[in-house]
């Protein structure tokens, strides 16, 4: 009843206002213009938008590397990658909260720029800084671009085609994590409302990119 | 890995063995299987070469034996570019777990290869990314409160409107 109602408002592009919060010290993180894709059943479409297909046929995917640090102008993004893999319960594991500014790779699937979906996350808050290294992810919209550089000093670039908030309880995990042939990326925190009594959001913010190219390492980016 | 396990189980045992890459312990030239590592729902590729092993002769047909995979056991593969090559493109099951799969491949001419790959596991949760500092918190009944407010606000909002419409008109 409760997740009905907020995600009605949520699909409405609402940010359901508090009465209780009196004193908020940090506006709410932006959320992508595409707000949930809720259905009763399933998400079945892919995310607004549409891959580039530039990607596909044009540029050479690059060869396996582990990535190591994050760029994205738009959101003056810069950050270090781990690689993690899967928790206990089958999500994609994060960085601990107390290392806020730190995104993670998931090291199970494809690193950037080789054909497949890479996976980077980060956190959208923590109680120790507030806003978090992905606190502004859902202000990228398509066109922005966001360069990950591997270990072998090469720098993958991606161009963003997509951005959406789902809910949680409705994560459409093949929409996000589905094999593409050509390279693709995707960034992801968390979104929407937050939930006291679970400790979670609601929602995480997807970001979807394409690879476009890649380009040598330079002074740190 | 499974089948590395089976044939050595006393030396994996060991702390001191170095660690082997699956594509350095798998290597087949005569098999390909694209993408590798795979993942569930993932269309996969198998390309195999029936004729490089000697004696056999040239084959005309291939089956691929998907039950491993939890496809059936008689996948008939189309004629590939050369002679002797056969494809085979399956849709890995959602169901499919993580790890190493050795499906064989069964040539007309007597010759078996075997298609070593990996798949890889895809998360099956959304990521908890967040400890909610920064957000608009609370529980279910401020949330409905706040709804009821909104719909409040959307009333009032539209009957102001109204008034300063038909006040323009007057």
């Amino acid at each position: 009843m409760l997740d009905a109602g907020i995600a009605i408002a949520m699909a409405a592009g609402i940010v359901v206002p508090f009465v209780g919060s009196s004193t908020l010290r940090w506006s709410p993180p932006p959320l992508p213009p595409a707000s949930v894709e809720v259905s009763g059943a399933k998400v079945a479409a892919g995310p607004r938008g549409t891959p580039g297909t530039g990607g596909a046929s044009l540029v050479r995917p690059m060869a396996r590397s582990v990535p190591t640090s994050l760029y994205i102008p738009r959101i003056s993004v810069r950050a270090k990658i781990i690689s993690l893999g899967l928790t206990a319960s089958g999500a994609a594991a994060v960085p601990p909260l107390s290392t806020p500014f730190l995104t993670s790779w998931y090291d199970r699937g494809p690193t950037p720029g080789q054909p497949g979906t890479s996976v980077i996350l980060g956190h959208v808050d923590s109680a120790k800084v507030g806003p978090a290294i992905f606190y502004y992810l859902g202000e990228l919209r398509p066109g922005d671009l966001i360069y990950v550089t591997l270990e072998d000093r090469q720098t993958a670039v991606f161009r963003v085609y997509s951005a959406a908030l789902y809910l949680k309880a409705d994560f459409p995990t093949r929409t996000v994590y589905s094999y593409t042939s050509w390279p693709t990326l995707r960034l992801i925190t968390c979104g929407g409302e937050f939930d006291r009594a679970t400790g979670h959001y609601l929602g995480n913010t997807v970001v979807f990119a394409d690879y476009i190219g890649q380009h040598a390492a330079a002074n740190g980016s | 890995m499974a089948a590395l396990a089976g044939a050595a189980p006393v030396a994996l045992a060991s702390a001191a063995r170095p660690h082997y890459s699956p594509s350095a312990v798998i290597s087949n030239p005569d098999v390909s299987v694209t993408p590798n590592p795979s993942a569930p729902g993932t269309a996969t590729t198998f390309v195999v070469s029936c004729n490089s092993l000697t004696g056999g002769g040239n084959a005309t047909a291939a089956t691929l034996n998907g039950s491993t995979l939890g496809l059936s056991s008689q996948i008939q593969m189309q004629q590939g570019a050369q002679p002797g090559q056969f494809v085979a493109t399956v849709t890995l099951p959602q169901t499919i777990g993580p790890g190493t799969f050795s499906p064989t491949i069964n040539c007309n001419n007597g010759v078996t290869q075997t298609a070593t790959f990996e798949v890889n596991a895809v998360p099956s949760q959304a990521p908890a990314t967040g400890d909610g500092s920064t957000s608009t918190v609370t529980d279910g009944k401020l949330a409905v409160a706040g709804l009821g407010l909104l719909g409040i606000a959307a009333v009032a909002g539209g009957v102001v409107l109204r008034r300063r419409r038909s006040g323009r008109h007057i």
